[in-house]
């Protein structure tokens, strides 16, 4: 039998475990996986947990916590949410939100009754109910309805035993908030099956682009909420170990008689540390939440661009993109990426329902390194091909030589010559000739799969005939800041013979910011391609491609029989306008790409 | 000042090589209002220039910085505007801010050592007209610089992977 309690004994293990064992194990690694704010504690703070160490401040304090910080995050609550605690009886100083998670749980459930836990969510939820003798009853959220709980599915979950609602937002690991209206639709609920809710608000200063919503100043509320928060994450102080649990008096004198047994008080250097920080550190919590808006959006665009979707997070300091454009699980997807790349991320089972195929990425990081970790995840992701899509593409890839019209079309002065340039979205573009006889072709280009793509065109040609191509192209090796990139393709393969005319071979070399060749100024990026291919692209061709600052790209491209030219802009992401020379002839034209 | 203009800036004076396109996203801005507010703070002087900060004790260059207070009788009409002018067109002379308290005016001087800026000194400021007196203080060690401290190095000591 084991020595261990069986309520023990049956908790799973913590789901980063083997992460945080892989990492140790490492140099070099730029992580993303952790769950705290990169900035030191405020001076101020610390200096005030010095000078009380100096002048002998080392005693317990009272179980509820020093009066004077009571009355501070009385205030606090006050000035920043709108709700009023007394600080005599309804504001208790924890060790921590942990603390207060515990003590709430401890203090409202009896054995067998049930919490509902919105998912994915923080690893010690479902734990610390089962610990204090709870059923925690998990429920799903899933992205496609911004990982925000569904009302409904919240009320299905409500049983005969359900005793509390644990929210938590900001949240992590999805970064997902609650607008005042969604808080409304789930205090309904809780009024109507009279239930506790237990409201981790621990980043509710991390919140953007809006004001956080308390959710105890809903009408009706403040009696059945219990109230956490801390000092962790808005004034950079997790190793304090120092938070607050605010509530109606009768909940929060019950959470603190658990806790002058259990911790007695919290530790008196971190609560005068927390007292000033709430005296005067408000300032300087605001610029770190200016740091980490920027890192947010500069970490949601980079992994967006990458083909990992991700949502932007309303709050707290976590990106949780999708991972599923690359084919891996998310923690095949985590291992791999440190083990090949060195880049810590948490995978998204470790959060629970919902999390599949999505990693945690933190951004309470340097801005250089969130971009060491994308160019990393840039690596990693280009160099993912798992062989199960590459036959994908490869049959792809034949399906368009069988199914391709046998048809000649003659439009052989096209800009622009393959390239391993790959599209990530779908384009449709078309080009009218604006003198001479009556010509233009439109073009329809889909990613297949994220190395390869496929490309439909459709030509009235100056003859009076319309035409039709199809064909397909695919990257066999990536284009690194070493190695070239190789690309294959066909285009209107059924043409003359199955594999015969118009196959091409690419080889590119793109120069980028990063790589190690300086590229000349004005020029913000070059790509080189050479290439030999037959029929169409007979013989051996060349292209060279330049983006100046002011979204304008100068196209040149040259093979035995021809020289093309062109200018492109960008006025808006998604639209490029084309002129071009091909073969002398003047070529106007747009292309519509889909998404950001 | 519109907040953007601000941030744009605070991004700027931290490295003034951040793109526009860089700026825009981190602010969620459009890259060409991004230019604007960037071309309109160098049409209007608000950014005077971009510079390097370089460490020159690294780089192996022994030079000498001086703060020098320099006491001045203020003349009718001019106050201390010229006597600031004789001095700040000295190429040695980095900075010359007229400040409060016990002297007038603070000169930063760089040196190839310490006698050529006493020598300065003795020779180019103490016998500008209406001069009183200078006190010359060597810089010893840089400590903090531009809000950024320079003698510790940020370790990062958390944990590689947090819930």
């Amino acid at each position: 039998m084991s020595r261990v309690a069986r309520v023990v004994d049956e908790l799973a293990p913590s789901g980063i475990r083997k992460f945080f064992d892989i990492v140790a194990q490492m140099d070099d690694v730029v992580s993303l996986g952790v769950g705290e704010p990169d900035f030191i504690t405020p001076w101020r703070a610390r200096e005030a947990a010095i000078f009380s160490l100096e002048r002998g401040y080392t005693q317990y304090t009272s179980n509820w916590g020093l009066i004077e910080l009571r009355r501070e995050v009385s205030a606090l609550l006050a000035r920043r949410c709108g709700v009023e605690y007394r600080p005599e009886n309804e504001i208790l100083i924890t060790v921590g939100v942990s603390e207060g998670l515990d003590l709430a749980f401890r203090a409202i459930l009896n054995p067998g009754d049930e919490v509902l836990i919105p998912e994915p969510c923080y690893v010690s939820y479902s734990p610390t109910t089962r610990l204090a003798g709870g059923v925690p009853v998990t429920v799903r959220c899933d992205v496609k309805d911004g990982f925000r709980v569904r009302p409904e599915a919240l009320q299905a979950a409500v049983t005969q035993r359900t005793r509390a609602i644990l929210l938590n937002f900001p949240n992590n690991p999805t970064g997902a908030t609650f607008s005042e209206a969604d808080l409304e639709l789930i205090a309904q609920i809780a009024r109507q099956q009279d239930l506790v809710v237990i409201s981790d608000e621990i980043y509710s200063e991390l919140t953007y682009d809006r004001q956080h919503v308390c959710l105890a100043s809903l009408p009706g509320m403040l009696n059945r909420t219990i109230l956490l928060n801390g000092f962790s994450k808005a004034f950079a102080m997790t190793g304090f170990r120092v938070a607050y649990a605010a509530g109606p008096a009768d909940l929060v004198g019950a959470m603190t008689k658990i806790h002058q047994y259990t911790m007695l008080a919290a530790p008196i250097t971190s609560q005068l540390a927390a007292v000033e920080a709430c005296r005067s550190c408000e300032t300087e919590m605001e610029e770190m939440v200016a740091q980490y808006d920027q890192r947010r959006r500069v970490i949601v665009r980079g992994l967006n661009d990458l083909g990992l979707e991700c949502q932007m997070p309303a709050g707290a300091f976590y990106a949780f993109p999708s991972v599923e454009s690359t084919g891996l699980g998310s923690e095949e997807f985590a291992e791999q990426l440190l083990r090949e790349e060195r880049v810590a991320v948490v995978p998204g089972t470790a959060f629970g329902a919902g999390g599949e195929s999505h990693v945690r990425c933190s951004y309470a990081s340097g801005m250089e390194q969130i971009h060491e970790a994308l160019r990393r995840m840039e690596r990693f992701v280009k160099r993912l091909t798992p062989p199960v899509r590459r036959i994908g593409a490869a049959v792809s890839l034949g399906l368009c030589a069988l199914l391709s019209p046998s048809t000649s079309a003659s439009a052989d002065e096209l800009i622009q010559l393959p390239t391993a340039d790959r599209s990530t979205a779908p384009t449709a573009g078309y080009r009218r000739r604006f003198n001479g006889p009556n010509e233009g072709y439109g073009t329809i280009t889909l990613p297949a799969t994220r190395l390869g793509e496929l490309l439909f065109r459709y030509y009235d040609r100056e003859d009076g005939k319309r035409r039709a191509e199809i064909g397909g192209q695919f990257q066999v090796l990536p284009d690194g800041l070493v190695t070239p990139g190789l690309s294959v393709g066909m285009w209107d393969v059924g043409n003359n013979g199955p594999w015969g005319r118009r196959a091409f071979l690419v080889l590119t070399k793109n120069l980028t910011p990063f790589g190690q060749i300086p590229i000349p100024k004005p020029f913000e990026r070059v790509q080189f391609n050479i290439g030999a291919g037959t029929g169409r692209f007979g013989g051996a061709f060349s292209s060279v491609r330049a983006d100046l600052p002011g979204k304008i790209s100068l196209i040149g491209e040259f093979d035995s029989r021809r020289l093309n030219a062109g200018i492109w802009l960008r006025p808006l992401r998604q639209l490029t306008l084309k002129g071009e020379l091909q073969n002398g002839n003047p070529y106007l034209g747009f292309e519509i790409r889909a998404g950001l | 000042m519109e907040t953007l203009t601000r941030r744009v800036l605070q991004i700027l004076e931290r490295d003034a090589r951040t793109s526009a396109d860089e700026i825009a996203v981190r602010l969620g801005a459009v890259a060409d209002d991004v230019r604007n507010i960037i071309a309109e703070c160098e049409r209007g002087k608000i950014i005077r220039r971009y510079k390097t900060v370089v460490d020159w004790e690294r780089a192996g260059e022994d030079g000498v910085l001086a703060f020098i207070d320099v006491r001045v009788s203020p003349a009718r009409e001019v106050g201390f505007d010229d006597v600031a002018a004789r001095i700040y067109r000295f190429p040695e002379v980095l900075a010359v801010y007229l400040v409060s308290g016990g002297y007038d005016l603070q000169v930063v001087i760089r040196g190839p050592d310490l006698k050529e800026v006493a020598m300065f000194v003795a020779e180019k400021l103490a016998t500008i007209d209406r001069v009183q007196s200078t006190a010359t203080h060597f810089l010893l060690r840089r400590y903090k610089e531009d809000g950024e401290v320079l003698v510790e190095t940020p370790e990062d000591r958390r944990l590689a992977v947090t819930p």
